[in-house]
């Protein structure tokens, strides 16, 4: 953002003349009055001199739109087989719902019900299998652990009463082999937490409270190591822990301060299958870092990202998440505009720096998104957001072949159905 | 995106409050805060207003940074008299929890060199970062009393479940220019992490650390 109010001619011309300013000062109010009522006319424009190649072509294959005012989806998580796809998203009515589609329609959904927001969801062992265990968090302190196969569904909760009354979760993850769960919590008299958990006893089995200042927002167990979790929060820091070690003061490997306050944590991997963390922050920048370093080898800040989107003036836009699109390292980044209904949805393609390339645009969007799930090898986006619409996106047939999964062979795979699914992880 | 406070409003508040705080002198440095109110917000949904502004006039002069440095910054740091500690010195500590957080307490910020940041946690322990004071990286390539002036200009803002947030954006010895920069700068800056931006803002004020409000908005 510049500073060209101060240096803007006009205002100082019209400064020297008080009685305009007045007069100009009052004319404004009464637009702002106006434009209540107006908040889709957009102050922002697209360049649209410069022609965009967008290289990968979507299409919406399914919408749903559960049309309550003001209820947004907040979270989502999904897994997928073949063409069956299981979604369960996290709306802010207090309910999760969780949908089985089979080639594009819709097979069942369920309806869980909590009694307070719902803070994130997740699908039990992300194994093969497609699961039946869905992991549903609340703001009032309670995990919930559901079976869609049973009757009564919920089978489990997880709840920290310690110190009285349960603890304000504010984010959870679940271990890559389905036994643990972590949970981050708001500051507490001085205190936030990390508290963990045995899935199957149920167990608490302690907590760390001393390496975080702020409301800690993300926890997640490392993808394929189970020791270790990553914890970010308000303070701007994000700490690495090996769980294995008895101490807080010993678990706790490295710190890295992101000079921010962080909204969204995701492992993902580089070109030398390293492991990279990224960092979305509240004020819409991203950061990657190693594991390793002291600082993040790569930082994109918010105006970079509205210029590679084309949109002018900046402070529109939004980064929604950061996606890994193949076994190479390689990702992208799914943005959009944070701003009246938000219609413009759109990846970009990550280079090795600063710069971004406009991958895909997905029309007919009409929301804000605020969460999304993607798979790289069928390149499907699942994505939920402030109008409480579900999308599912799949690259369109008009891709070259090598881009496009093979539609047809997918279809042969065995289609799943809940009754089939007789394992029983916990 | 077009500000919603014209340049008098702006330059009217900050002469009052500053003509205030030198009629009513106080016997240390006022803080001047920005106030922000917003309307058609909800902290449940909407995305926390959380983050950090770097300004372009330092608005905490007598904020003390410590440097925690390798050979080649604490000598710098000596020379520039500012104050160090080295690795010997943070290894005494020994991650005594008692002794790491009087460190932290008597100091607003740290600065790190690359070879040390690595081993903070396990040089102290998680002390720092529960004093919400994880230092920041200093690197050899940038100079150490700009990156200290960068500490000193960046500002913190997070707002709690209340619908309003303070920042402290100046100081009531700044030039009137240098206040009024720093307001726009962090009002321009905060409004546009607004879904609807000024439809998100009910009311703006300035203020002195004792002295009475200036409405803005």
């Amino acid at each position: 953002m510049t500073l060209n109010f101060i240096t803007d001619g006009e205002t100082l011309n019209s400064s020297s003349d008080s009685d305009s300013t007045n007069q100009s000062l009052i004319n404004e109010e009464n637009v702002s009055d106006g434009s209540e009522d107006d908040i889709n006319s957009y102050p922002f424009v697209f360049d649209e001199s410069k022609e965009i190649h967008y290289k990968i072509k979507y299409k919406q294959i399914f919408e749903e739109d559960i049309n309550i005012n003001e209820v947004y989806i907040l979270n989502l998580d999904a897994q997928k087989l073949g063409q069956s796809l299981r979604v369960a998203t996290a709306h802010t009515d207090h309910t999760c719902r969780v949908y089985g589609i089979e080639a594009g329609s819709k097979s069942f959904t369920e309806c869980l019900d909590h009694e307070d927001q719902i803070i994130d969801v997740k699908f039990g062992s992300k194994d093969s299998q497609i699961s039946s265990i869905v992991f549903t968090g609340s703001d009032n302190g309670t995990i919930k652990l559901w079976d869609l196969r049973l009757k009564e569904k919920c089978i489990s909760v997880f709840k920290d009463e310690t110190d009285g009354s349960p603890k304000p979760i504010t984010c959870f993850d679940v271990s890559c082999d389905g036994r643990f769960i972590v949970a981050g919590t708001e500051v507490l008299k001085d205190d936030s937490f990390l508290l963990f958990w045995d899935i199957r006893t149920t167990n608490l089995l302690g907590g760390y409270w001393d390496t975080h200042y702020g409301d800690i927002t993300q926890v997640r167990f490392h993808p394929t190591e189970d020791k270790t979790i990553i914890s970010g929060s308000t303070d701007g820091i994000i700490n690495l822990f090996d769980v294995t070690q008895t101490t807080e003061k010993d678990a706790l490997q490295s710190s890295y301060n992101t000079n921010s306050s962080i909204s969204n944590l995701r492992w993902l991997k580089n070109k030398n299958e390293d492991s990279v963390i990224s960092c979305i922050t509240h004020t819409e920048d991203l950061q990657l870092w190693c594991t390793t370093d002291s600082s993040p080898f790569l930082t994109i800040p918010r105006d970079t990202v509205s210029s590679s989107m084309n949109i002018t003036p900046a402070g529109y836009n939004q980064v929604i998440n950061c996606h890994q699109t193949d076994k190479n390292g390689n990702m992208m980044l799914l943005v959009g505009i944070n701003y009246g209904r938000g219609e413009h949805l759109q990846s970009l393609t990550m280079t090795d720096g600063p710069e971004l390339l406009p991958r895909t645009v997905f029309k007919n969007n009409k929301q804000i998104v605020r969460c999304s799930w993607y798979e790289k090898d069928s390149g499907f986006l699942v994505t939920g957001g402030e109008a409480n619409i579900l999308n599912i996106w799949v690259p369109s047939d008009e891709n070259n072949l090598d881009t496009t999964p093979n539609k047809n062979s997918l279809k042969i795979l065995p289609k799943i159905s809940l009754r089939n699914d007789t394992s029983k992880p916990y | 995106m077009s500000s919603k406070v014209s340049k008098d409003t702006l330059y009217e508040a900050v002469n009052a409050v500053l003509l205030q705080a030198k009629t009513n002198k106080k016997n240390f440095l006022q803080t001047v805060e920005l106030q922000i109110g917003l309307k058609n917000y909800d902290p449940q949904k909407d995305k926390r207003f959380s983050g950090t502004i770097k300004l372009k006039h330092i608005p905490r002069p007598k904020m003390k940074v410590c440097i925690l440095g390798d050979q080649q910054h604490c000598d710098e740091a000596e020379v520039a008299k500012v104050p160090f500690m080295d690795v010997e010195a943070l290894k005494k500590l020994n991650k005594n929890k008692k002794l790491v957080k009087k460190l932290a307490k008597r100091y607003d910020a740290f600065l790190a060199s690359e070879a040390l940041i690595k081993q903070i946690p396990r040089l102290l322990g998680p002390g720092l970062n529960k004093a919400g004071k994880f230092p920041g990286l200093l690197s050899h390539q940038e100079s150490m009393n700009m990156k200290i002036d960068e500490v000193k200009a960046t500002i913190k803002f997070q707002m709690k479940k209340v619908l309003c947030l303070c920042v402290a954006v100046g100081h009531v010895d700044m030039k009137s220019e240098e206040l009024a920069q720093n307001i726009h700068l962090s009002i321009n800056f905060l409004v546009s992490l607004l879904k609807k931006h000024w439809q998100n803002v009910r009311s703006l004020h300035i203020k002195s650390t004792m002295g009475p409000p200036q409405r803005l908005y």
